[in-house]
């Protein structure tokens, strides 16, 4: 740990020390948004059920599996469906990567809902932390609209009509919602244009505002007090998720 | 570089005047006094070009932004034509009722011979409908919607019936259907021939 090269890397040397470790932390791209020091009680399971933690790990899953589907999909027509065939039954592990992305994608939505629900039942939505419950509601939002969009990729019946009614769905909206429809589509109805549309939401414009508002969700817990945790010591106390030293101060 | 902080009024206007005389260089950003004091400019025009300036950025912007908008909303988009033809009426006995799957278009041949044609589009969230011949009557498969031959609504969440299309007959006899449905009310477009 004290070679140069380690050094040149990692620069803080042996970690020996509370002073260390959070130099650590402070020293690496990836990890210093995360806060320097957690309490204990925090980490434990009970406390936060991990699923911020489990729909974050989902997406980077889905991100992996998504960019190996992407060597062999073409969003076109009628070679999008062909393509998901190909995927099934001749790519080497291509129905795994394929039912994995699937499932994954079913689980980031049922996780990020759970982990809603958490939070609301921790009150982790009150002050100081209002702002991320916001940010945390588009971020459901982008979930769901990854897997709206994803939906269609296959382009097989099942994908053609639920895109079909959900347009329509948009369609309903008061003053502008044929332009709306419009937009979406890039038609008057399901085309190639709907296709590539959907599919440049589904793998550029949807996964990056993710990708940018969960760095923002994560680095404010640490700025808004840290977690909340859902069965914790300060049930009692007003205002949630500020730890009893930083009230002293 | 940041300017020292004058210690009193008195010497920071040293400080400043100093800074503005012969070749040595004034280090630090002019406050409002300063410009108010140099000889020969005036403050407005720089107020008026720093106007300018945003203004034409902001319209710059605004323009880009509209520009950018528009290219999202597709000039030309392929799909079946709106009017069509659908073959000669010996292609469609009487007490029928016909799908042409590519148009997305009923069209029904009554007992006495007379046509009428309407959209096999579901006006609740756009499903294909399909002729149960056997019940007499359009089914929508996604939310169970129902219409009567006349494609009136009989039961189910669409708000209203089948829309309605206009049938003409060609010089050659052949049939015609204009496909111009979003405009069209209930009523039945009869065509005799």
């Amino acid at each position: 740990m004290d070679r140069p090269v380690w050094k040149s890397i990692f620069r803080t040397g042996k970690v020996d020390s509370n002073y260390k470790r959070a130099l650590l932390i402070f020293n690496n791209l990836f990890l210093h948004f995360l806060p320097v020091k957690v309490r204990k009680e925090s980490m434990r399971f009970s406390a936060t059920l991990y699923l911020g933690f489990i729909a974050s790990i989902l997406f980077f899953l889905l991100v992996g599996t998504g960019v190996l589907l992407m060597l062999y999909y073409r969003p076109a027509i009628p070679a999008a469906y062909y393509d998901m065939k190909n995927l099934a039954y001749v790519v080497t592990s291509g129905k795994f990567f394929r039912n994995m992305h699937r499932w994954a994608a079913h689980a980031m939505v049922a996780i990020v809902f759970l982990h809603m629900l958490r939070v609301f039942f921790a009150g982790a939505y009150k002050p100081p932390k209002q702002f991320n419950w916001v940010i945390g509601v588009c971020l459901f939002l982008l979930t769901l609209l990854l897997s709206y969009t994803g939906y269609l990729l296959p382009w097989d019946q099942l994908a053609y009509w639920a895109v079909t009614v959900g347009t329509n769905i948009v369609g309903y909206t008061p003053v502008v919602g044929r332009d709306l429809q419009y937009l979406l589509l890039g038609a008057n109805e399901i085309s190639s244009n709907t296709l590539i549309r959907f599919y440049v939401l589904h793998i550029v414009i949807l996964p990056g505002a993710l990708f940018t508002l969960l760095g923002v969700h994560i680095w404010r817990i640490r700025k808004d007090g840290g977690i909340t945790p859902l069965l914790h010591r300060f049930s009692r106390e007003p205002t949630s998720g500020t730890l009893p030293e930083d009230r002293e101060n | 570089m940041r300017r020292k902080k004058p210690k009193n009024e008195e010497e920071g206007r040293k400080d400043r005047n100093s800074g503005l005389e012969g070749n040595e260089q004034h280090r630090g950003p002019l406050s409002d006094e300063d410009i108010q004091n140099l000889p020969g400019i005036d403050p407005s025009r720089r107020d008026f070009l720093y106007r300018v300036g945003v203004g034409a950025l902001s319209i710059t912007a605004i323009g880009g932004g509209l520009i950018t908008a528009d290219f999202l909303w597709p000039d030309v988009v392929k799909q079946p034509p709106i009017r069509f033809t659908i073959g000669t009426p010996a292609d469609y006995p009487p007490n029928s009722v016909t799908l042409l799957p590519e148009q997305k278009v009923f069209v029904v041949r009554a007992v006495e011979g007379y046509f009428y044609a309407m959209s096999a589009i579901c006006p609740h969230l756009g499903c294909i409908t399909k002729w149960w011949k056997d019940l007499g009557e359009v089914r929508c498969p996604c939310h169970g919607s129902r219409f009567g031959v006349k494609g009136e609504k009989i039961a189910g969440p669409a708000p209203r019936g089948l829309y309605q299309l206009q049938m003409d007959q060609g010089r050659r006899g052949e049939l015609i259907v204009d496909n111009d449905w979003r405009d069209k009310d209930d009523t039945v477009h009869v065509l005799k021939v």
